[in-house]
């Protein structure tokens, strides 16, 4: 008793300390030397002992020497937390703890005392709850008030009360599709409609039409429940906000279709209802189709082998080591070795000869025939896409960058349609890196081209008198015209009114000219004044229309805008000023230039208005191709 | 023994009903309309422990109305439940969902059980069972040359061998009171389960038995005698295959006097089943057959039902699962209920005496589906 005491003190399990060391006993004792046998023969049997004599008498003993006495089972009273009703105590059988043990050792207090009694009532209050009781876990079938369906959840082909029954009969087996459809038993709450008839005409209610209820397919009972659920969901969290798991499954949700599952369901049948032939020959094709694969894998491998072969090594190093018929035969053994390490055939049985000169075929200057026809060969058994022998590596050069790639493409995330909605990813064509000139596109299709084309291209755009530097009209600059127009209309509109009052005519050749020269002379100063090519767009483009540049001008580089918009500005007011200076001496016959042009067609007009603005146009064209 | 004392207890002064199932608090037949007068005053036999019971996939709501409420009011359950005998034969099989073929003695059924419920629209039902089976064996019987007749073990005071096909030579025992139609009924139930055991025999295919050349395969066999209680017997060859050829094929099935014999077929039921069931979970079951009931021990069942199914379906995966043991398999519901009144998890289903206060009889519908 009072051990018992100190263990209890300690913390310690009531027989513990005394069990353990008779199981180690039992790990270590003897094996049973068994009489008759040669130890040999005895050591056949490994750790398992021969079992030709049996062994009674350790059965006896292992019975009478344990020491530990045969565990206490009780009849214990418990709960389960997972009832609805937590009166229902049942009984099942547990090992004894300590303290009944304890208790059990005490015969003077004894269960049978009303003490005991006391202790049993005790105990009843701290039922232990049962260890399943974790285990009830309920399916979430999402809920619906009475507005929310009304906002959102309407359906021609069900009503309320239908879909009601539907997620009660859900909820009952926990959206398991095969139980749910096979006890859907839905009946038309036929009430309402009895009523209304009665009061119309007052018929018997027994005649009165009970609605049929609609046979539902399976189809049909996901397909609500889906909708609903998803619907559901997003009223409850935006789509914007969900996590990952909850956008795949409303996505899944959203998009259930009935049609493709029937179709599916369909397939799923005719398999389940093939004949034995049917099912025979599916087999026989399949089996083919194996053999089929197999062979073509097979022919793959020893193709692959065969490029191996007719790889060479790589000739930078000295070759002059090989030119002995001794340095020859090492490197046919290194070659073996190689080959062997890399577990094929080895290559001496099969073309043992001819290795050491297809080893070294840039060796001799009179092998090229050899490499060629070789040439030949590959190219027709590879489609071409290997037009020259090169370096000994050369083959896997290709497969190693594809690797790398395809390393480089997994490493970069790949966004879900989810995250592209949440971080307002957009796809465009590629983007250039940082900015650029838009003219300086021209000189890229220079570079890329072959020496030959480059002079011809070259030829043609002087040709056209296109520069190799373009200039492009920028957004203000367009403005201004816009504006310069206008005022060329008006002025047009003055000098009509003056031609009616003064009806001496006044235009000539010489202020055309004087015109012509006006215009070429601001377009040639203008550049000279500043070196800012912006600057020299505008001072071109004030003079002659650039109407046909409005496309290339919206998507002029800001940036150039952004750093010469102030100057712009207030060359454009200045050039503006100076135009509405002269405007009576000098606009009315450029005006009158404008009539003269305006009949003909737009390529002409650009042609003559300008050579710059067709020049850009062109080149645009040009970009675009 | 213990049968009569258990039975004696739940049902005080009523005459014993017909004892089928063996050990069974579990497989009470609802049947028995107990006294409901003072139920008060009675003993409550069964106060200590909660009570599940198996039933037929068919059973009628009024007839779970009344076990429930007998099973609470009369004995006095702190708990009860009703669960399937197809769920159980699953779960003694260890699945969870099965096509259950249960052979049994008055029908045979075929239950598809998904996820530990029956469904419902697949259950079906028919007369060939061992009863079904014991009478094609008296048909059998009766237009035999010479014609057999059915003395139970009971009858015969003594006998002496005679030769086969030889009339037989015995003295009948003599009573001096009447022997009730039940008993002489279930003692040639017994003689013939006997016969059932060692003579009958499934053909096993491939094909059905009366496809032509098989019949004169089989006579071309050795045959097996059977001696019955009287002394008499005889060597039954192809007549063995042809009995239980009815559970296969409707055409082979032995008419009695009176027209009656046919009945829907196992492969005919089986077909119906999974017709009612989703295209989705038909492989799992075809997967999962179990099978389970006395007559399915008769020899060759298992071959003759797994080339049925082969036919049936090319290409599936078929696998049958019968409990090997005689016992186990008339009994698997038994097992299977005991397996499920021991999980964990059951203790949570248990509709509680306090629930059946509350909600009245009805509950069991609710809750045991
Ligand atoms: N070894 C056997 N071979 C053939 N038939 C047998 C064998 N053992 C028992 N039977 C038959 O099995 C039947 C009893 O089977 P079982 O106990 O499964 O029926 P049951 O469950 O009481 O009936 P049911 O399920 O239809 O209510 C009897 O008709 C008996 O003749
Ligand atoms: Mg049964």
């Amino acid at each position: 008793m009072a051990s018992h005491d100190v263990r209890d003190v300690l913390n310690l399990p009531a027989d513990g300390a005394g069990s353990r060391p008779t199981r180690k006993q039992k790990i270590a004792a003897p094996r049973p030397n068994l009489k008759g046998l040669a130890r040999e023969v005895q050591s056949l049997g490994g750790d398992n002992p021969i079992a030709i004599v049996p062994e009674i008498s350790t059965f006896k003993k292992r019975r009478f020497g344990s020491r530990k006495p045969a565990a206490k089972w009780e009849m214990m009273p418990f709960r389960n937390s997972a009832r609805s009703d937590q009166s229902l105590h049942l009984r099942h059988w547990k090992k004894e703890t300590d303290d009944q043990s304890r208790a059990a050792s005490q015969p003077q207090s004894d269960v049978q005392t009303p003490g005991g009694a006391g202790m049993e009532v005790a105990k009843a209050n701290v039922i232990d709850d049962s260890g399943f009781a974790k285990f009830n876990v309920q399916v979430d079938v999402p809920q619906y008030s009475e507005d929310q369906y009304n906002s959102n959840l309407v359906n021609d082909d069900w009503t309320k009360d239908e879909t009601d029954y539907l997620f009660s009969v859900v909820r009952d087996f926990d959206l398991r599709w095969p139980l749910i459809w096979d006890r859907y038993e839905y009946i038309p709450q036929s009430h309402g409609i009895v009523k209304e008839e009665k009061d119309m005409d007052g018929p018997d209610p027994n005649t009165a039409m009970i609605p049929v209820p609609k046979p539902r397919t399976m189809e049909d009972l996901k397909k609500r429940y889906y909708e609903v659920a998803a619907k559901m969901m997003a009223v409850q969290k935006p789509v914007q906000y969900m996590t990952q798991a909850e956008f795949s499954l409303h996505e899944m949700m959203a998009n259930f279709n009935p049609t493709t599952e029937i179709q599916r369901k369909k397939f799923a049948h005719d398999a389940l209802s093939r004949s034995i032939d049917e099912a025979r020959e599916e087999e026989q094709l399949l089996i083919e189709v194996r053999r089929i694969v197999a062979r073509q894998q097979k022919l793959n491998l020893d193709r692959q082998d065969l490029y191996r072969r007719l790889d060479f090594p790589p000739t930078e190093q000295d070759i002059t080591s090989f030119k002995s018929s001794s340095g020859l035969s090492t490197l046919l053994q290194n070659l073996a070795n190689a080959d062997r390490s890399k577990k094929r055939k080895p290559i001496l049985d099969t073309n043992g000869v001819n290795t050491p000169g297809s080893a070294q075929p840039s060796a001799h200057a009179n092998s090229t025939p050899v490499s060629e026809s070789r040439r030949e060969s590959i190219a027709a058994s590879t489609g071409g896409h290997r037009d020259s022998i090169g370096g000994g590596e050369r083959p896997e050069r290709p497969t190693k960058k594809g690797a790398q790639q395809q390393q480089q493409q997994q490493e970069r995330k790949k966004l879900t349609e989810q995250e592209e909605k949440i971080y307002g990813v957009s796809h465009h064509d590629r983007l250039p890196s940082g900015p650029t000139f838009r003219y300086e596109r021209i000189n890229k299709i220079l570079t890329t081209k072959s020496n030959a084309q480059h002079q011809r291209i070259t030829n043609t755009l002087t040709e056209l008198d296109i520069p190799s530097r373009l200039n492009m009209p920028t957004k203000n600059t367009r403005k201004m015209n816009d504006k310069i127009d206008a005022e060329i209309r008006l002025e047009q509109a003055k000098k009509a009114e003056r031609k009616k009052s003064m009806p001496v005519p006044t235009p000539s050749t010489s202020t055309l000219s004087d015109n012509a020269k006006n215009t070429e002379g601001s377009s040639e100063s203008e550049p000279t004044r500043t070196s800012e090519t912006a600057n020299a767009t505008n001072a071109e483009s004030t003079g002659p229309t650039a109407a046909s540049n409005a496309d290339s001008v919206e998507d002029k580089s800001t940036a150039k805008l952004v750093v010469n918009g102030a100057i712009n500005d207030e060359k454009n007011n200045q050039a503006a000023n100076d135009n509405e200076a002269e405007s009576s001496g000098h606009l009315k016959p450029e005006t009158s230039e404008e009539t003269n042009t305006r009949p003909e067609s737009s390529g002409g007009h650009k042609r003559s208005a300008s050579v710059l603005s067709g020049v850009s146009d062109k080149s645009t064209k040009r970009l675009k191709k | 023994m213990w049968e009569h004392m258990l039975i004696k207890r739940l049902q005080p002064d009523r005459e014993m009903p017909s004892i089928r199932n063996g050990p069974s608090a579990t497989a009470t037949d609802g049947e028995g309309d107990v006294a409901m007068e003072d139920v008060e005053a009675q003993e409550k036999p069964l106060a200590e422990n909660p009570l599940l019971m198996t039933e037929a996939p068919w059973n009628t709501g009024k007839a779970r109305e009344k076990a429930i409420e007998i099973a609470m009011e009369n004995w006095g359950c702190p708990a009860f439940w009703m669960s399937r005998t197809p769920v159980c034969a699953a779960f003694a099989a260890g699945k969870a969902s099965a096509l259950v073929i249960d052979v049994g003695g008055a029908n045979t059924s075929v239950t598809a059980i998904h996820d530990g419920m029956i469904l419902k629209r697949s259950i079906q039902k028919s007369p060939i069972g061992g009863l079904w089976l014991s009478q094609q064996i008296r048909t059998m019987w009766d237009n035999n040359e010479p014609k057999v007749n059915i003395v139970p073990y009971f009858m015969i005071e003594n006998k002496t061998p005679v030769d086969a096909g030889a009339p037989a030579q015995a003295r009948l025992r003599n009573f001096p009171f009447e022997i009730t139609q039940s008993y002489r009924a279930y003692e040639e139930e017994r003689l013939l389960t006997e016969f059932k055991e060692s003579v009958v025999e499934v053909w096993r295919g491939p094909g059905r038995y009366l496809n032509p050349g098989n019949e004169d395969l089989v006579k071309s066999q050795p045959g097996r005698v059977f001696e019955m209680p009287d002394g008499a017997n005889q060597m039954w060859r192809e007549q063995r295959y042809r009995v239980s050829e009815g559970m296969w094929d409707e055409n082979a099935a032995l008419l009695n006097p009176d027209g009656s014999g046919k009945a829907q077929t196992i492969p005919d039921m089986i077909k119906a089943c999974l017709n009612a069931v989703e295209v989705d979970i038909r492989p799992n079951l075809l997967g999962n057959v179990v099978v389970t009931g006395g007559t399915s021990l008769l020899n060759g069942f298992n071959d003759r039902l797994n080339n049925e199914l082969m036919a049936m379906h090319p290409g599936m995966k078929i696998k049958l699962h019968a409990a090997g043991l005689t016992t186990e398999r008339r009994f698997g519901a038994w097992i299977g209920g005991s397996i499920l009144a021991s999980l964990g998890t059951f203790h949570q289903m248990w509709i509680s005496r306090k629930e059946y206060e509350e909600n009245g009889v009805n509950i069991v519908e609710k809750r045991c589906k």
